[in-house]
């Protein structure tokens, strides 16, 4: 396995891989940067002039230094501009965004750029360690232990509604009932379509989230005639957000955890692993009264979540040749073209290209660090743009965003439909964190549900991984409790 | 200066459209000296996102095809999925125009919805014109081999059979099992998708579970936990000659009129797959060229070596016009034939699609 | 009394309702694709109820900060016209991306928006510029998008 890993490194210091990678991290990095267009529509540009190259190693260099990097630039736009750059990126807005209104940009910014990092480098290496178990690993999570999984995250919601539970939760539940719009799999029956077979795939997470955060901020922006931040100083901050980290370096390290490991289920990773950290970072950190007002660790936690978990979603990759996501499918596609067979003999005959795989991880996560912080600065001055040149550029970068994903006008109209509700809700006090967790997990709890029910009847509650994930689950409810902190404090999100 | 400004970028657009209108305009004369497609970009529709199986095969085709098109075309794809298939299939309905230079890369669920039917589908499969399908070949079965022996049991556990939506074509092969053979399954579905639906097999969530992609069940025998029970095929594929085919064990057993019919109205569209389509009304020339390019692709080197690495090796072409007459046959279907189909599926508490559409 | 008091049960009011058409809904498919929305929308009318009567009774009480955990914070009822402002430049650009297409739309709304609120004729021209060259680029180089026929290109012949 060195020897593995030595060739692996090797293959991928050469001069080729090196441009391929650089290249991939720049487009990633744009790409991060544009709401809506994600990974996907990349990946798929991208696929033409990848199928035609001969040489796997900078195939990899290209394609996974785009995947691994899209969340580390989503957060200038989450932390700037309140808008989610990525999915990943989405709790980042609730604690980066006050923090940027009292200019305190350039401090998240390197706090989440570092916190990227950390994320990067502690992905992959669990990743590493874990190949011997990667099978069983994957092999032990089945319906049963996904649902308790999603419980998990409805969990979260408790958490996130500050000190306005009840609405905490109706925002939940309308989540939900968001995401049951389209063609229910399991019944045939299309839910809320109303005919219409645009609706038949569902409310895509992006324009909810493009409408529910982006867009109320940006019209607050606008009404108030003022620019981001409300006070004219950048500050010493920058080197204090790369202590932030070190000093949360606990967190910092947990959070990546908990990426990697949400990240590794397959469908449930890319828009959750965020959610889980900000909320376990609510949960388990002390003080936690700033949360929601501009509490770096609010920008730590997810920011080293959503990096780490793209090393999490090559884990069934590795394990079995399963996509992990989106992204991780089109890139297996690419590398069938190119001749590396995704599936078991990437732990045996294939291993060094799984090495260049995770190296390719760790090293694009450093260049795209790298290349973040030096922008950081320059591109934090844009808070102290007039409204009126930041406006219109929001809104129109939202409705790209919003577009971008299915070419669609429809998409439009429910942009304004959604900026319209996240406007309402943010003027009564509503939280809105919960209604996005609602549309992540409310299907996929109950389709996990269902299927457990129909194979095994009642039994699945027996099962050890259920029962183990269940005393977890609790245990990370009842921990604040049990050190004495309430959410009795914490502002609505 | 502003509407100096605004002028530009409307005129801009303006030119944008109509350099494109006018790039459409129609050919002149059919024996110019200059071949027909020469400078010019066929737009291919993909009815998928990208990364799917019908995107990957559109990508296939749009690289190899203007290789066999006298003038050397670009090609261009256009995704377009949602509503499976539908919402690509009514654009192309509605808006493509027959000159040749969009062409609509479909698959089986187009035509599946289509016989569905309901009051979204604005569009008629038959009446496009076929310029040639890749078809993956049949589904394998793949049985765990713990489950193997309760199949024939009837007092034993029921067999779990798994799939996404319950309406694959292989799960038509299973029902008919178990109607006519007393094969011992229940059906779970509801899976999103074939990432999961593996997962389950191998972790024995589900026992059975059907799929045409060679590479992945090699690796499922490999391991040792599962075989193969049947293939979903007319005659064995050579990649698998030691598995027969579902007609094979059916034997004599094979029920005849409404139940046979239901049968392949069901199981039929799969024997398409992935099929290349122009819009009704393009002239015959143009059909031919593009119909020609197809056939000597499918023959290409280059071609076979990719599509072998992406589709195994039990793929094959289809030359347009038999795609054609296979679009037709699996679209129509019998009253009679349409009563059983349903009454079957509601026995074994599969979707029926009469839903509210 | 403030409008924002009176607007804040409406929307808990329409909350309410958009639970109890999607219970209605519901009721006619099958329990398998049924079930989650009944059980969650009955506990989520309720809580709305329940919030709701929270609201009215805020109505009336002078304070804002009443005894009712169920409240938060964040008001800013003096910004009215400011909102309708803006929510007025918001219908506009949509409606303009439906009128004239995307392409035309963006530099058109930048050049405007950038203008009317203080900004020089250079840095407007420079904006709409920019923006237009990266949504061309993208969307029409790079992409291929199948635009959408703007409704006004009937009358461009």
């Amino acid at each position: 396995m060195f020897e593995a890993a030595i060739e692996g490194l090797q293959s991928v210091l050469t001069f080729q891989s090196l441009a391929m990678m650089l290249l991939g991290v720049v487009i990633g990095s744009l790409v991060g940067f544009l709401p809506g267009i994600g990974g996907p529509t990349t990946l798929a540009i991208m696929l033409p002039f990848v199928m035609v190259m001969k040489d796997p190693v900078p195939v990899i260099a290209l394609l996974v230094g785009i995947d691994a990097v899209g969340n580390t630039a989503s957060a200038f736009t989450s932390i700037l501009i309140s808008v989610p750059g990525s999915a990943g990126s989405q709790a980042t807005i609730l604690d980066g965004y006050p923090m940027a209104k009292r200019g305190e940009a350039a401090r998240a910014l390197s706090a989440s750029f570092m916190a990227s990092l950390v994320g990067g480098l502690v992905g992959p290496l669990i990743l590493l360690a874990s190949l011997p178990i990667l099978r069983p690993l994957v092999l032990a999570f089945g319906s049963p232990e996904f649902f308790v999984l999603t419980l998990w995250g409805l969990a979260m919601v408790g958490v996130l509604s500050g000190n306005a539970p009840v609405k905490g939760i109706l925002a939940g539940i309308i989540g939900v009932f968001i995401a049951t719009v389209g063609l229910d799999v399991k019944s045939g029956v299309e839910r809320f379509s109303f005919g219409e077979p645009y609706l038949w795939d569902g409310i895509s997470l992006i324009i909810v989230a493009l409408g529910i955060f982006g867009v109320p901020e940006c019209i607050d922006l606008a009404s108030q005639k003022s620019s981001i931040a409300e006070k004219q100083e950048l500050g010493s901050g920058f080197k204090q957000g790369i202590m932030d980290v070190f000093q949360n370096m606990w967190l910092t390290v947990r959070s990546s955890a908990i990426g990697i490991w949400v990240g590794f289920l397959p469908g449930l990773g890319s828009s959750v692993a965020d959610w889980f950290a900000y909320a376990h970072a609510v949960q388990s950190e002390k003080n936690t009264e700033n949360f929601g007002k501009g509490d770096v660790r609010g920008v730590i936690a997810p920011e080293a979540s959503n990096n780490s978990k793209e090393a999490g979603s090559y884990i069934p990759t590795l394990a079995f040749g399963i996509p992990g996501g989106t992204s991780t499918a089109l890139i297996l596609v690419a590398f069938t073209a190119v001749g590396i067979n995704p599936g078991p003999d990437m732990l045996t005959t294939q291993l060094p290209f799984t090495f260049a795989i995770i190296w390719t991880l760790a090293i694009a996560n450093i260049i795209a660090v790298a290349l973040c912080m030096a922008f950081a600065k320059p591109i934090a001055k844009c808070c102290f743009l007039p409204f009126y040149t930041i406006v219109p550029l929001i809104l129109v970068f939202v409705f790209i965003g919003a577009f971008a994903s299915h070419f669609n006008r429809y998409d439009l109209l429910l942009l304004m439909v959604f900026s319209a509700l996240g406007f309402m809700m943010r003027r009564h006090g509503w939280p809105r964190a919960p209604l996005l967790l609602g549309v992540v997990l409310g299907t996929k709890m109950e389709l996990y549900l269902w299927l457990s029910y129909t194979r095994f009847g009642t039994e699945w509650l027996w099962r050890p991984g259920v029962v183990i994930l269940f005393i977890l689950v609790l245990a990370s409810v009842l921990y604040p409790f049990w050190q004495g902190q309430g959410s009795r404090h914490r502002e609505t999100i | 200066m502003n509407r100096f400004l605004l002028r530009n970028s409307l005129l801009a657009s303006l030119l944008c459209m109509s350099v494109s209108l006018a790039l459409d305009a129609h050919p002149a004369d059919g024996a110019a000296a200059k071949p027909y497609f020469e400078g010019k970009t066929i737009h291919i529709l993909v009815s998928s996102n990208p990364g799917g199986g019908t995107d990957t095969a559109a990508r296939l085709v749009s690289r190899f095809l203007p290789k066999f098109i006298p003038g050397q075309p670009q090609t261009v794809i256009q995704n377009m999925p949602g509503g499976g298939g539908t919402i690509a299939n009514n654009y192309f309905a509605a808006k493509a125009k027959p000159d040749g230079l969009m062409l609509f890369q479909d698959s089986s669920s187009g035509l599946g919805n289509f016989t569905r039917g309901g009051s979204r589908i604005k569009y008629d499969p038959r009446k496009n014109l076929a310029v040639g399908s890749i078809t993956r070949g049949g589904s394998l079965m793949m049985i765990s081999k713990d489950a193997r022996p309760r199949l024939m049991d009837s007092k034993a556990k029921k067999v779990v059979v798994g799939d996404s939506d319950g309406i694959r074509t292989w799960v038509a092969t299973l029902v008919w099992a178990a109607e006519y053979l007393g094969w011992n399954v229940r059906f779970v579905y509801g899976y999103p998708g074939s990432q999961e639906l593996q997962l389950a097999l191998r972790q024995g969530e589900i026992d059975i579970w059907g799929t045409s992609n060679a590479k992945l069940i090699r690796d499922f025998v490999k391991e040792g936990k599962h075989e193969i029970m049947f293939q979903q095929e007319d005659e064995r594929r050579p990649g698998f000659p030691e598995v027969p085919t579902f007609e094979e064990i059916l034997g004599n057993k094979k029920p005849k009129g409404a139940a046979w019919e239901a049968y392949l109205a069901w199981s039929g569209p799969n024997e398409i797959d992935k099929f290349l389509v122009a819009p009704p009304g393009t002239p015959v020339e143009i059909m031919a060229s593009l119909r020609d390019a197809f056939t000597k692709m499918g023959k290409d080197e280059e071609f076979h070596k990719q599509a072998t690495n992406f589709f195994g090796d039990a793929w094959r072409t289809r030359t347009g016009e038999k795609t054609q007459t296979m679009i037709h046959d699996v679209t129509t279907i019998t009253n009679d034939a349409e009563g059983f189909l349903t009454k079957i599926r509601t026995k074994y508490g599969l979707p029926t699609g009469e839903q509210k559409r | 009394m403030e409008w924002i008091k009176i607007e804040r049960p409406l929307f808990t009011l329409f909350v309410a309702l958009v639970l109890a058409g999607a219970i209605l809904t519901a009721s006619e498919w099958s329990i398998r694709a049924s079930i989650i929305i009944l059980v969650l929308g009955a506990i989520g009318l309720s809580m709305a109820v329940a919030q709701l009567i929270a609201d009215l009774k805020n109505l009336s009480s002078k304070n804002t900060a009443a005894a009712l955990t169920m409240e938060a914070p964040t008001l800013q009822a003096g910004r009215r016209w400011g909102n309708v402002e803006i929510w007025g430049w918001l219908l506009s650009f949509y409606a303009a991306i439906y009128l004239i297409g995307f392409l035309a739309a963006v530099p058109l709304f930048v050049l405007s928006y950038t203008k009317v609120y203080g900004g020089s004729w250079l840095i407007a021209a420079l904006l709409a510029l920019t923006s237009w060259g990266f949504v061309y680029s993208l969307f029409d180089i790079l992409l291929h998008v199948p635009w959408p026929t703007p409704l006004l290109s009937i009358l461009i012949p």
